[in-house]
């Protein structure tokens, strides 16, 4: 489980401190229950943590113990929402409290720490994305026949094209926080290609030199072994972005599931862009947080249906 | 947008889908998840175990449901052990088709299956004609609304081996990927291209499919300014299961689902606000549940086309 706290730089650590709340858990008591509204995050010092998700006909299931480092409840630093888990004290517990309101008046607070405190929780939930999809697809394994989709042609590749994309965008999650000139300079830094059906466009185990963003049509993913679809991603959605965030191959197959229009961004310009030099950077991190909470939720989602189906 | 529940199990007073949880469908003519008001009118059929014939109580009006007193006072009375039911939603147009004929569910005379259908069909205008070279011309002759629903329904049974028989899962999924296939075809050849919801709701009193389709996802028209067309989520559709659905300490849920599974419920929204318990149907895909003695077994099938 990544080390949260010890990933940041010292003069964010210590800012960060300022607002940290010392908090102990007996064994059993619960730090939250799903369904609950989010109101902050935990920083486990001490003692370790069971995260459990309630199925449909209310039988409970373990997702993950999590232990020293790690931060529980991370999504409610940036959106207010309701719990998707249930987190309850394994042991003794003893743990560091953050307010969502207070994080949030640090990053409203324009330090300079304030990026980087953004980007690592972002990070965090994308690494939580990633390993939900990695439990996804250990369960689709194990499926029966029946749901496979086609298998992926040889698609025509992409092809450059003259679509202008830009009154669209504002349309989208990712772009909720950038003005019209942000999203000019997204543009420019982006390349727009029309893409046939079943064109794949990212390979699982790779790991891609470009990320996509649909901004007409949809792409599917798909499950390397057992070629169960795990998501079709539309307009808004993104295809890489978040695995370029925390630099790790891809786990699933992406193609055209309709005909696209999209928004290709390239590795090195996407990382460009999540240097802290510009407005933009600040903005477009923003939507991808977002990015990466929805996608958190949709993974849950999937994931207690794939459990439920296999029980 | 249209709302539509259905349920497999224990027989069930009415009012336990219908009003009492706090998103039940006929709170949903303001529905959660959609902005849209829901006020063209309600339909249902519902079966029950102890009635001399398999044919089910069928219900329509043009009434609001949430100020309907019949129904109000029918679900008070009323148990089932299966129901499919509407609530219908158009667009504040004249010329949308508000009426008791174009009241969901459908049920053609002499057909096993009744649906209900949540979504549109774009540009259903140009192939209603061409689309009644692919329904066998006895359901064609039963068809007496206007929406694109009924004709989808004529069409989906037409791809059945016989609709007037119980139909195997298999044939089912069969006939979904045969209807979509000629949908598309046709749309295909007349020159419609954008996104079409046909999220589809098929039952009789043991079998229960919740089918999760879109043609075209994605595709929205070209040029447009609106938000909603341009960032549409996939519409969505929902099920829970596990042994009876009651209220306890946390308001209405399906409860012991480590027992034997007895019920379904499938709803293109949750019925309660709370939505831990409840899974979407997978997109482009089927959820099939067929009642066996006291049990409801449980299956997800791709539908390609």
């Amino acid at each position: 489980m990544t080390s949260f706290y010890d990933a940041l730089r010292p003069e964010d650590r210590a800012e960060l401190d300022d607002y940290l709340d010392p908090i102990a858990f007996e064994p059993g008591e619960a730090l939250f229950h799903q369904g609950d509204v989010t109101e902050g995050a935990f920083l486990v010092e001490e003692g370790t943590i069971e995260l459990t998700m309630t199925l449909p006909g209310a039988e409970t299931v373990p997702i993950a113990r999590v232990g020293p480092g790690s931060f529980v409840g991370e999504v409610a630093l940036l959106q207010d929402a309701h719990r998707t888990l249930t987190a309850v004290a394994v042991g003794k517990v003893r743990a560091k409290y953050l307010d969502a309101v207070d994080f949030r008046s640090l990053l409203n607070g324009n330090r300079p720490s304030a990026f980087m405190l953004l980007k690592e929780v972002a990070s965090l939930v994308a690494r939580r994305v990633y390993e939900t999809e990695r439990a996804i697809l250990d369960l689709l394994d194990q499926r029966p026949a029946g749901r496979a989709v086609r298998p992926c042609d040889a698609g025509a590749p992409p092809r450059r094209s003259d679509f202008d994309p830009l009154p669209y965008l504002g349309a989208f999650p990712l772009f909720s926080s950038c003005a019209r000139r942000d999203r000019e300079e997204f543009v420019k830094l982006a390349r727009v290609f029309e893409a046939p059906d079943t064109s794949t466009l990212l390979r699982a185990g790779e790991t891609g030199t470009s990320c996509w963003i649909v901004v007409r049509g949809a792409l599917e993913a798909i499950c390397p072994a057992s070629r169960i679809r795990l998501a079709v991603l539309g307009p808004g959605a993104q295809a890489g972005l978040l695995e370029g965030l925390i630099g790790v191959p891809q786990q699933t197959t992406v193609r055209v599931r309709e005909r696209a229009t999209l928004l290709e961004l390239r590795r090195d310009d996407f990382e460009t862009l999540l240097s802290p030099t510009s407005r933009l950077s600040y903005r477009m991190l923003q939507g991808i947080s977002a990015a990466a909470i929805h996608e958190m939720e949709r993974k849950n989602l999937v994931l207690a249906r794939e459990r439920r189906l296999l029980s | 947008m249209c709302r539509v529940t259905a349920y497999i199990g224990p027989e069930i007073r009415l009012n336990k889908l219908l009003s009492e949880p706090d998103n039940g469908l006929i709170r949903q003519f303001m529905p959660q998840q959609h902005a849209m008001l829901n006020l063209a009118g309600f339909g249902m059929l519902a079966w029950n175990d102890d009635a001399e014939t398999d044919e089910p109580l069928a219900y329509r009006s043009t009434t609001v449901p949430i100020y309907d007193a019949n129904l109000d006072s029918l679900s008070r009375k009323v148990s089932a052990t299966t129901v499919l039911a509407h609530v219908r939603g158009i667009p504040y147009l004249p010329g949308s088709g508000y009426g008791p004929q174009n009241l969901h569910p459908f049920q053609f005379a002499g057909a096993r299956l009744a649906l209900a259908h949540n979504g549109d069909v774009s540009d259903f205008g140009k192939i209603r004609v061409p689309l009644l070279a692919h329904i066998d011309p006895r359901l064609a002759a039963q068809i007496r609304g206007t929406t694109d629903s009924e004709y989808v329904y004529a069409l989906f049974l037409s791809q059945l081996p016989d609709w007037t028989q119980d139909a195997e899962a298999e044939e089912i999924v069969r006939a979904l990927s045969a209807t979509l296939k000629v949908l598309r075809q046709v749309r295909s050849e007349v020159g419609a291209e954008t996104r079409s919801s046909l999220n589809l709701v098929i039952c009789d009193r043991d079998v229960l499919v919740g089918a999760r389709l879109t043609l075209d996802y994605g595709v929205y028209p070209l040029p447009s300014d609106s938000a909603e067309d341009i960032y549409s989520p996939y519409l969505g559709l929902w099920f829970t299961s596990g042994h009876v659905f009651e209220c306890g300490e946390r308001g209405w849920r399906m409860v012991n689902g480590d027992q034997e599974h007895r019920a379904i419920l499938l709803s293109s929204e949750p019925l309660t606000r709370d939505t831990t318990g409840w899974v979407e149907v997978p997109e482009y895909s089927a959820v099939i549940a067929t009642r066996s003695g006291s049990r409801v077994e449980t299956t997800v099938h791709e539908v390609e086309f």
